[in-house]
């Protein structure tokens, strides 16, 4: 029992992390019906603009604090944003109107692009994060151990996740961006500025991507250039199995794929870790293409 | 001067010549129908005035402004709302959501509050399920949600493509008196209609499309009296 919940405490905090990068292919597929195969990489940029943030203001090691560490997430998540911005307008806007399968290759071009981009500036060898919040270890009842790390990779993907659906509900930019996904041209006729709302799209869902790769150098503070990839095809199909486009159901799906790997990890061997993953998306596509909350609608065009 | 002026207006559908060179023009207070058959280019027409289609030849004017080049968004702002074709509210969001998207390019609180009241007035069907999802509203409260949220916008020209379409007798009449209505409060307004009967006996004007092109056009009085009107759209004479 006491392992079961141990694992599951794990599978909580590391869905957390699933559940913020999935909300960015989900919000992008909703809006674009695109699937940007370069999030994952973004996340990757993340980590390192934070990692680079921390060590120039000093807000990792001896001198952390919290406000320091308020402060790099804010840097890399404003970074990331731009990011975002800038690969939808220079590689995603020119070929929107070309076929789907131009789109997707383009997503694949930039994703190879950041990567060994990455490899050049960041270099190979994984860098070690600095640690922006001492780490301590916490005992809850039944002997399940969390650190606070594990607690702030959690604490901090909810207030993003209320953060985002307070903004998408409550606010004209967010219903905006819903009216946006739903239909474009009929939002265009309420005089919503498509392109835009796109861009602030991508700004959310790269900053979301940006707290994920943060919140990851607090728990497993090796980064390194193509640390993106694996987290990234794990967020896509978190994004599925929720049902793609449905931001509820990217959070589920980040979680439910936490979850499971710790379980296999637990329970079979960590050798399947990466195999759930695919399993799982087998799985989706199998029984329910559309995701746990996805609507079955005809696809648009 | 009209309000709107078309002159001469092409659009093309990537190899589909569409629209070849439609001439229209609208006065202020008028209502000017557009009747024809399916695929005629009604539709097209529409969208070319709200921006959603280029025209690859000929112009455009509201005004006395060029709207080539304007990009649909900015149209809604020089003071045209088009009713789409199939309503499409937005279903995921309430009816009340819906109302504040119209007038996204507003600010000012007070007059859209007052502008909601008068659609809640209009249609007081959808004030009682202002909170409902758009998706779970009937067809015709859909339609009536689509023409309230135009208005939310507080346009100079009202374009409305097939309000009546899909709709149960009752709710046509329903429909067609909020447009005679509409326009007792000073709109001008473009209506699309395959109810050619109905469209005539609301509008000044009317413009007969056929294959992309104005067949006829003339004041609606005469045009429902037009022996070759009634036998193509009125299903005979009356
Ligand atoms: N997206 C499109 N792509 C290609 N051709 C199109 C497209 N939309 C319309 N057309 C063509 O353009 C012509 C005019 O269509 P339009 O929709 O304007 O007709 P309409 O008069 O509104 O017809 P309806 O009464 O059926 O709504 C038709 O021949 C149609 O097939
Ligand atoms: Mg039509």
């Amino acid at each position: 029992m006491q392992e079961l919940f141990q694992q599951l405490a794990n599978g909580i905090a590391w869905g957390s992390i699933y559940a913020l990068i999935a909300l960015g292919y989900t919000m992008v597929y909703g809006i674009l019906r695109l699937i940007n195969f370069a999030h994952g990489d973004v996340y990757m940029v993340g980590a390192f603009a934070a990692y680079y943030f921390a060590i120039a203001t000093g807000a990792g090691g001896a001198t952390a604090s919290l406000p320091g560490a308020l402060l790099v997430l804010l840097g890399a998540m404003v970074a990331c944003a731009l990011l975002g911005v800038l690969i939808e307008f220079l590689a995603y806007r020119p070929v929107r109107r070309s076929s789907r399968l131009t789109a997707l290759i383009t997503a694949i071009g930039v994703s190879l692009f950041l990567e060994n981009v990455g490899l050049r500036v960041f270099g190979a060898d994984p860098k070690f994060f600095p640690q922006l919040i001492p780490p301590r270890r916490i005992h809850l009842a039944g002997g399940v151990v969390v650190t606070n790390h594990q607690v702030t990779v959690v604490v901090v993907s909810i207030l993003l996740m209320v953060g985002l659906t307070l903004f998408i509900h409550r606010t004209k930019t967010g219903k905006a961006m819903r009216a946006v996904a739903f239909h474009r041209d009929a939002a265009s006729l309420m005089g919503i500025p498509v392109n835009r709302i796109i861009t602030i799209t991508f700004a959310i869902g790269s900053a979301l991507a940006a707290a994920a790769g943060v919140l990851v150098g607090l728990t497993n503070p090796k980064i390194e250039p193509l640390m993106g990839i694996m987290p990234g095809i794990k967020a896509f199909v978190a994004a599925v199995l929720g049902g793609i486009g449905s931001i509820p159901g990217a959070v589920i799906g980040g979680l439910v794929m936490g979850v499971s790997e710790y379980l296999v990890v637990g329970y079979l061997s960590s050798t399947y870790r990466d195999a759930i993953a695919f399993i799982i998306l087998i799985l989706v596509l199998l029984i329910r293409p559309a995701g746990l909350l996805g609507r079955n609608v005809a696809e648009k065009v | 001067m009209s309000l709107l002026d078309l002159e001469n207006v092409h659009v093309h559908y990537g190899a589909i010549h569409a629209l070849k060179g439609v001439t229209i023009a609208v006065d202020p207070g008028q209502i000017v129908t557009l009747v024809g058959a399916n695929g005629a280019g009604k539709s097209t027409t529409l969208r070319a005035i709200s921006g959603l289609l280029k025209c690859s030849q000929g112009s455009i004017h509201f005004q006395g402004k060029a709207l080539a080049g304007c990009p649909a968004h900015e149209i809604v702002r020089l003071g045209i709302s088009h009713v789409p074709e199939g309503r499409i509210v937005f279903a995921n969001l309430s009816v009340e959501d819906n109302l504040e998207l119209g007038a996204y390019l507003r600010r000012d609180r007070a007059g859209i509050a007052a502008d909601r009241k008068r659609v809640y007035t209009l249609f007081p069907r959808l004030e009682e399920r202002r909170r409902q999802a758009s998706g779970t509203l009937s067809g015709g409260e859909q339609q009536m949600l689509a023409i309230g949220r135009a208005l939310m916008a507080r346009p100079k020209l009202l374009l409305m493509d097939e309000p009546s379409l899909g709709l149960a007798p009752l709710l046509v009449r329903e429909i067609f008196r909020v447009i005679r209505e509409i326009r007792e409060q000073g709109m001008t307004i473009v209506l699309v209609e395959q109810n050619a009967r109905m469209a005539l006996s609301v509008a000044d004007r009317g413009y007969v499309l056929e294959t992309g092109a104005v067949r006829l056009t003339d004041r609606a009085d005469a045009l429902l009296r037009n022996p070759e009107v009634q036998a193509a759209y009125l299903g005979g004479a009356a």
